[in-house]
């Protein structure tokens, strides 16, 4: 039988705060990144331009349909195959953000095409520029919509970086499985990190909602201040 | 009768109050019993193997393994008269797999070591193999002394030898893991890593195949009996697997299917001190 014995890995704690800081460093980046990544593709998928519309569709359909894994093994292995060597960390960021991009492009478009357009004609007959449309009258609108998808979104990036193990960084999921190597504790080590990404997957969405209150408090809808 | 049916009272009070526990004296005989008797009731014998390392057991286009390991697994399951069901798991899980029962034996270029025999245990080995660093034939490196600067990175697969070997001998370079030796060897093609750090006799397979392409940073680095991987304190089990294993070498059946696959002479099964 099995003996559980948690405290079996209590000495390979050391690089345990190494690990995590990693995951989430590598996590906040890949959300920053694919927000911008995001925005520009909605901007793309609901723009007048043909070639603009059908250029955010493509990335949108084919990176959303290809899994995780494969991209990052694609721009590990494939890219430094042709000569262009991008390190393990920097793989699984670029990967997690073509990724999750393709999905912020969907919920920035839904929450875009949720604007009404009379809503665009009333600002432009006001006068307003486009940046200032889209500053004062369509996202903040957008924000509220897109709000509560975007927390299951970020929680899928910071569980997707686990795979960024597969090529070596060294964040919790690797740490997890040297623990596991060395001290032969390996139900400990699932369960252990187990609890410890549900922690900081709630740690990114606590911060999501930090946010969210802050803009939402600071860019109320029109001029009720 | 009123005696009697106090004490199928008490029985039945007694079963109740075990199995709320979890502890029945079944259940104790139960864990006691050898895989030996369980394999043989089940008439299947379950093989935990890894994929991605060949020649010993990779998997073929239609996802069965093959190799060196699986043409003796097979062997053993013939000469039990039992049906093989290979289970395909990474280099860790060769341990996990044992520990939690989901496999009979690892037959998966698995070496013996005292730190693994801690919680699992191994027969005599079939085969004996060490640990060379390999680098790119135009890679600047020579020595494992050069290779030991933090500026180089050396891959490997994650839980098995290469682990220790690497920190014993090349402690100041960057180690990378990955998930099989494919991987790894993968990575030191496409220049991700700057050495990979693999078996000998793989490596010997590699270099027939690939020779002109890489080269050996002199030196054999470690010692390690490749044997058959069991549950810990099952003495009978061992003790079947053990026979077959001196029979297995002894016969030549050994040599037969090692030259098969790695395209050479077996070389012999001593220890050289």
């Amino acid at each position: 039988m099995y003996e559980f014995n948690l405290a079996g890995l209590l000495p390979y704690t050391g690089p345990l705060p190494r690990a995590i800081v990693l995951t989430l460093w590598l996590s906040t980046l890949s959300i920053l990144l694919s927000v911008a990544v995001g925005v520009l593709g909605a901007l793309c998928r609901t723009s007048t331009s043909l070639i603009l519309r059908w250029i955010g569709g493509a990335y949108v359909e084919v990176l959303r349909n290809i899994p995780l894994l494969v991209v990052i093994y694609l721009i590990f292995f494939g890219l430094a195959q042709v000569g262009l060597r991008v390190d393990g960390f920097n793989s699984a960021l670029i990967a997690l953000t073509l990724n999750a991009g393709a999905y912020m492009t969907e919920i920035f478009r839904g929450g875009l095409t949720a604007i009404p357009r009379g809503q665009y004609e009333a600002a432009r007959s006001q006068g307003m520029t486009g940046y200032q449309l889209y500053r004062y009258v369509v996202f903040p609108q957008v924000f509220r919509i897109i709000y509560a998808p975007l927390g299951n979104l970020m929680i899928g990036i910071v569980i997707g970086s686990s795979l960024a193990s597969v090529i070596g960084v060294e964040e919790v999921t690797t740490w997890m499985r040297r623990a596991g190597d060395e001290t032969f504790r390996y139900m400990e080590s699932f369960l252990a990190v187990g609890v410890i990404y549900v922690v900081l997957a709630q740690t990114i969405n606590i911060g999501r909602i930090v946010t969210g209150r802050w803009l939402l408090s600071r860019a109320p809808i029109g001029h009720r201040r | 009768m009123k005696t009697m049916r106090r004490s199928v009272l008490g029985a039945l009070a007694f079963g109740v109050l075990s199995a709320s526990l979890g502890w029945s004296p079944a259940a104790e005989a139960q864990q006691q019993q050898s895989v030996l008797s369980d394999v043989l009731k089940r008439g299947v014998l379950r093989i935990a193997t890894i994929g991605g390392n060949p020649p010993y057991s990779s998997l073929d286009p239609s996802g069965k393994p093959v190799g060196y390991d699986i043409d003796i697994a097979n062997l053993l399951a013939e000469q039990l008269k039992l049906k093989p069901e290979f289970i395909v798991v990474d280099v860790p899980g060769r341990i996990t797999a044992l520990q939690t029962r989901r496999a009979d034996v690892t037959f998966a270029n698995f070496t013996a070591n005292v730190e693994r025999s801690k919680v699992i245990a191994f027969t005599d080995p079939y085969v004996v193999v060490g640990s060379i660093y390999m680098v790119k034939k135009d890679s600047p490196i020579q020595t494992v002394e050069q290779l030991n600067d933090p500026k180089y990175k050396i891959g490997f697969a994650r839980g098995g030898t290469a682990e220790g070997i690497s920190a014993l001998t090349a402690p100041k370079a960057q180690k990378v893991r990955f998930d099989t030796v494919g991987d790894a060897y993968l990575a030191m093609q496409s220049g991700q890593v700057d050495s990979h750090l693999q078996d000998s006799l793989q490596n010997a397979s590699y270099m027939a195949k690939d020779g002109d392409k890489y080269r050996n940073l002199p030196g054999n680095w470690s010692y390690e009996e490749i044997s058959i991987g069991l549950p810990a304190g099952d003495f009978d089990w061992w003790r079947v697997l053990n026979i077959f294993v001196k029979n297995l070498n002894g016969s030549g059946e050994n040599a037969r299917i090692f030259k098969k696959w790695f395209g050479y002479d077996m070389p012999p099964i001593q220890q050289k001190f």
